[in-house]
């Protein structure tokens, strides 16, 4: 049955491909978060009247996130060959894919943390540093626990679009869902690779929703 | 002695529009264990005062000299050591949602370094002490506004502090919860002499539990001394209006008109007295005429007068129709000198 509906369809290079976007969602994902998380706090710790402002550094890094959230995913990959090449000495494969993923999708995860830190009550930071509390405590302390549901739910639509970059890497050679739906399914017009290969990253997307929704709600208090 | 002494304080905001004097040659003291009030309406400079404090704002020149340390002179960490020992509470009580009850107190702890094993024992005291058993492990945003307040204040006093800033701190409040607010901050200033500096713009505030106040206008403190003072004698229109906010509109008016309307001899008393009563001293309380009516089976009719209630007992005069004579009433108002209440009777049936 299975099998006339989808002729073409193999079971290993499915559960492979589905493997190495998971793969390179979460490191590119983890790395993402932790990249993020810093960046979005020094873009909010050195906005004005922020705790340690400076007009430069805050201009610097907010033009170098808006550029790299500007380039077309595609043309980034191209643009940072060079660096895959020596950061990771090939420009083929699951892990070839990591920079540019992780260049990607950080600066705009920096923004979603900038704003969820600007959603933390100003009187609460007050109160912090009338209790003698310095830049660790604020940030560690308070603004990443009280902005913890904004921060997941950031996370999470990241990692959608994070498997939606996997998917253009792919095509270049990353491997991947994208790489078969693209490779086997589109150039060799077995349009239900395509399908099958479209409707596993729908279950990828819709788990992480999932998921995502479950500990931001989890985290909530309010 | 002088817990804090500001000298000649002055703050200069610039915004866009032009530069606002937030504070205007400011010179206070205040004395260990009192409880200072601050009164002002918006704008009056009164947050940006009480914010110099604890050195979260910096004047541009003066001095503010807090437990022999001039703030403004410290470098930021020695400055954070010392708010350690000035706590605060807020208008907006300023807690961490995502903390419950218990940890929210343990945060001021924990950024003192104290040990986990002792702070746990401290957050039990501080529950105890603002009366909040049962709740440690709630969520803010599952508490009444004025339990979030006993928090900010358990908070607060987390590292016993030598003064305690209190920055409209029951603005938000309804007023049954302001007075349990208020009445919490006059029992822990009388248990550990506890030093306290309150901002407000309600002159209920200043009245109910201050020792000490100063009246606030345009950056500059305008009156100050203490508070039966102050209001028994306001001297510039922005007192004379905080007065009226709580005695009526006609306790600042020197012509007393209502006195003028009203006639002693125009009360129908029947058989018994008129007199007056002026509250003397501290014995005199709200319940007293209760006690009266209780313990001589007496109905009082009160047929006119004024009462204000000070930290240091009432201030006014009531006049009363008591249906008694002879040795009855004289009892009544021994009993009633005996509270700190002088009598005069004006007129007899």
């Amino acid at each position: 049955m299975l099998e006339a509906l989808f002729p073409h369809v193999r079971l290993a290079p499915l559960l492979q491909a589905t493997y190495d976007t998971v793969y390179m969602t979460a490191l590119a994902g983890a790395a993402t978060f932790l990249l993020g998380l810093v960046l979005g706090a020094l873009l909010f710790l050195t906005g004005p009247g922020q705790l340690l402002a400076n007009r430069l550094v805050y201009g610097a890094l907010s033009v170098m996130s808006n550029v790299f959230r500007s380039i077309p995913f595609i043309i980034l990959i191209v643009l940072l060959i060079p660096v895959t090449k020596f950061l990771v000495g090939r420009i083929l494969g699951v892990n070839a894919a990591l920079p540019a993923l992780i260049v990607g999708a950080a600066p705009f995860y920096a923004r979603l943390v900038e704003i969820a830190f600007r959603d933390v009550d100003k009187g609460v930071i007050e109160a912090t540093r009338a209790m003698g509390g310095g830049l660790f405590t604020v940030v560690f302390k308070v603004l990443i626990p009280e902005s913890a549901p904004a921060l997941a739910a950031g996370l999470t639509v990241t990692l959608i679009s994070l498997v939606g970059f996997t998917a253009m890497a792919g095509v270049i050679g990353a491997g991947g869902l994208g790489h078969l739906a693209y490779l086997e399914g589109f150039q060799r017009n077995n349009a239900d690779v395509t399908l099958v290969a479209t409707a596993t990253v729908l279950v990828i997307v819709f788990a992480i929703q999932f998921v995502g929704d479950l500990v931001t709600r989890k985290l909530d208090k309010r | 002695m002088n817990l804090i002494t500001l000298k000649n304080a002055s703050k200069l905001f610039t915004t866009p529009s032009g530069s606002i004097t937030a504070l205007d040659d400011v010179t206070l003291t205040v004395e260990r264990g009192q409880i200072y009030g601050i009164i002002g309406y918006s704008g009056a400079g009164k947050s940006t005062l009480i914010r110099l404090l604890n050195g979260l704002e910096r004047p541009d020149s003066g001095s503010v000299v807090v437990g022999g340390l001039d703030l403004t002179r410290v470098p930021e960490a020695e400055l954070a050591r010392a708010r350690l020992k000035i706590g605060m509470i807020f208008q907006h009580f300023n807690l961490l949602w995502s903390r419950t009850v218990a940890r929210n107190i343990a945060f001021a702890l924990e950024i003192a370094g104290v040990a986990k094993a002792d702070i746990g024992r401290r957050v039990a005291e501080l529950v105890h002490l603002v009366g909040l058993e049962g709740r440690e492990d709630a969520y803010p945003s599952q508490l009444s506004g004025g339990q979030k307040q006993r928090v900010g204040i358990a908070r607060a006093l987390a590292n016993r502090p030598d003064v305690l800033l209190c920055d409209e701190a029951t603005s938000a409040l309804d007023p049954e919860t302001t007075d349990s607010i208020l009445d919490l901050l006059s029992d822990i200033n009388r248990r550990f002499g506890l030093t306290i500096v309150l901002i407000t713009h309600e002159m209920h505030v200043v009245r109910r539990i201050c020792d000490t106040v100063a009246v606030m206008e345009a950056g500059r403190i305008v009156e100050q001394g203490r508070v039966a003072e102050v209001f028994a004698n306001p001297q510039k229109p922005v007192t004379q209006r905080f007065v009226r906010q709580v005695a009526g509109p006609d306790a600042a008016d020197p012509a007393r008109e209502s006195d003028r309307a009203f006639d002693p001899y125009a009360v129908d008393i029947g058989t018994g007295a008129l007199v007056r009563l002026i509250p003397s001293g501290p014995g005199a309380r709200r319940l007293v005429l209760a006690d009266v009516v209780r313990r001589f089976g007496l109905s009082l009719d009160i047929v006119h007068g004024q009462l204000a209630f000070t930290r240091d007992g009432a201030s006014g005069e009531l006049y009363v129709e008591v249906p008694a004579k002879g040795d009855d009433l004289v009892s009544v108002l021994a009993y009633l000198a005996e509270r700190d209440i002088a009598s005069e009777i004006v007129r007899q049936g």
